[in-house]
């Protein structure tokens, strides 16, 4: 299953087929394996991965540090749970060190996410503080490169 | 004007080139060509070990090194074949360190060959065993190996070889170009005959560590009685994905080493120092990196069998190194024809069987030490052009 997991988690186009091949399971097998996962939730989508250095998008995307007085009783999730049902955020993740959550957000334009950040965010009863970074370049995501450096193949040795 | 063929070595003038250089000196012109071809990983060094030269370069170490290689390495690769294969050596005087496993098997056959002296080389395998062979004054004899025995050595082949000037058996596994592996019980009835005899083996098993099974690779030396008859030549190359940095060694009896380490002196001084800190730090601390990129050759490994066995070629599952040896007998063309028209058609380029061995012939070689996307591609290309063929 382990296996599995790390084939999915590299590659989302391959076919119950391939995945049989990859893993010396049977097609069935692998099938059954798939709708466990879906099933416990470690499949929770299925997204290509876009390189939006290249989309020539005005898109803008912050990272937003907040800081945040937990809530009795159910501490950070409640707080957690009512950010991330903005469309606005893409990605968020508690954090120990200086702040407590990183907030990751998109925008069609800065005056977008500002308006956001200032009006959502900041005005929340729970945040104490934010601040704001504007993000340039995306060099790598999820483990993949999004630059154009050439990989050629260097290797030249036959036998 | 001066004949400089006829001041050359009669030897090497003997020794034929390669013919498949021309076939990829072809594939190298044109455009858009995909390879299964290449011999060596497809990982790049791991970093933790990459900077460990870096590092050794930036304290200015830059000489050369003791000329068995650095006490420290060759403890660490004595600790390494106890801790993996369970076999011990005397870091002080059983093991060499070497410019890779090639250096190790030339120093090796050129220290026990004498004119006159039979080798038994399995076949198909790594193209250098016969040419050293053939330098020494030795005499290669082929020990062909067949598909139906999954290309293992079997001891009846092995025990009509041997005559009484058999010096040496060289045995390749796991083997390049078939994938094929000898399990611990099968190398015992290999033993079992090489120690009736006085013959030593060279063991060449730097693809060791890319064995897919759940026993592993069995060193030879392991197998009781087999320690004073084996030399055992491997590296950092194919395990660590060290390939250019040029490094390997030889384990073996004390009066071999020492014989080999004169040799070594004389032609090569000492391996590459920058290589020799980096591979302190590969054995030391690589043992998760082999088990990494063993576990993803393998899934390739299990997908590339599966494929050519769908789209009709006869593949055995090789259970060692990063090939696969499909037959493409029932094609009709030989292994040079199929791999010719597969390029030119198709623009994939595989290796005919042949190039390592006549016995090879009737099989392609196929390396899956690439990215999954890029297996896949080819892969479709290779179907493609089977459809295309059939027509």
């Amino acid at each position: 299953m382990k296996e599995l997991i790390k084939i999915l988690d590299e590659n989302t186009n391959l076919t119950l087929e391939e995945l049989a091949s990859l893993t010396g399971k049977t097609e069935e097998q692998v099938k059954e394996d798939i709708e466990k996962l879906k099933k416990d939730g470690l499949i929770c989508g299925n997204k290509m991965l876009i390189n939006w250095n290249k989309a020539n998008s005005s898109d803008v995307f912050v990272l937003v540090e907040l800081k945040v007085v937990p809530q009795k009783e159910t501490g950070f999730e409640k707080i957690a749970e009512e950010i991330l049902s903005y469309k606005e955020v893409k990605n968020l993740y508690l954090m120990a060190g200086a702040y407590d959550f990183a907030v990751f957000v998109k925008g069609s334009s800065i005056q977008e996410v500002s308006a956001f950040v200032s009006n959502r965010l900041a005005t929340m009863e729970c945040v104490t503080s934010t601040a704001t970074h504007f993000i340039l370049t995306t060099y790598k995501e999820l483990g993949v490169k999004m630059t154009d450096s050439t990989s050629s193949d260097g290797r030249s040795m036959i036998l | 004007m001066i004949d400089h063929t006829s001041l050359l070595n009669n030897k090497i003038v003997g020794l034929k080139p390669s013919g498949i250089r021309r076939f990829f000196d072809i594939a190298n012109e044109m455009d858009d060509v995909i390879s299964l071809s290449i011999g060596e990983p497809d990982f790049t060094t791991p970093w933790h070990v990459r900077e460990e030269g870096i590092r050794s370069l930036r304290d200015g170490k830059t000489w050369y090194t003791p000329n068995s290689g650095f006490k420290t390495l060759r403890g660490e690769i004595c600790n390494y074949m106890s801790r993996r294969f369970g076999v011990s050596y005397n870091s002080d005087n059983e093991v060499l360190v070497t410019v890779g496993g090639s250096e190790a098997i030339d120093l090796c056959m050129r220290c026990l060959i004498n004119p006159g002296d039979e080798v038994l080389i399995v076949s198909p395998s790594f193209v250098c065993y016969e040419p050293i062979c053939l330098m020494c004054g030795g005499i290669p004899v082929t020990l062909k190996t067949k598909a139906e025995n999954n290309f293992k050595l079997t001891p009846q082949a092995l025990r009509d070889a041997i005559t009484e000037k058999t010096k040496m058996l060289v045995l390749p596994y796991p083997n390049n170009p078939t994938g094929a592996i000898m399990t611990k019980r099968e190398l015992e009835e290999i033993c079992d005959i090489i120690k009736e005899h006085n013959i030593l083996v060279m063991s060449d098993e730097i693809y060791g560590e890319l064995t897919y099974t759940k026993e592993g690779h069995t060193c030879l030396s392991s197998i009781d009685g087999m320690k004073e008859r084996s030399i055992i030549v491997s590296g950092f190359s194919k395990s660590y994905a060290m390939t250019g940095w040029r490094l390997g060694y030889a384990l073996g009896p004390k009066k071999i080493i020492e014989a080999m380490t004169r040799l070594h002196q004389y032609a090569i001084m000492s391996a590459p120092t920058t290589a020799q800190y980096a591979a302190i730090e590969a054995l030391k601390n690589g043992d998760e990196d082999i088990l990494r990129m063993r576990k993803e050759y393998n899934q390739r490994r299990r997908y590339i069998i599966d494929s050519f066995n769908k789209m009709g070629l006869d593949c055995f599952e090789g259970l060692g190194a990063f090939y696969v040896f499909p037959c493409i007998k029932s094609t009709g063309l030989s292994s040079e024809d199929f791999c010719m028209r597969l390029l030119q058609s198709k623009r994939v380029a595989v290796v005919p069987g042949n190039a390592f061995g006549d016995c090879g012939e009737g099989f392609i070689r196929v390396s899956y030490s690439y990215s999954l996307d890029h297996i896949k591609e080819a892969v479709k290309r290779i179907n493609e052009f089977l459809t295309e063929i059939k027509k």
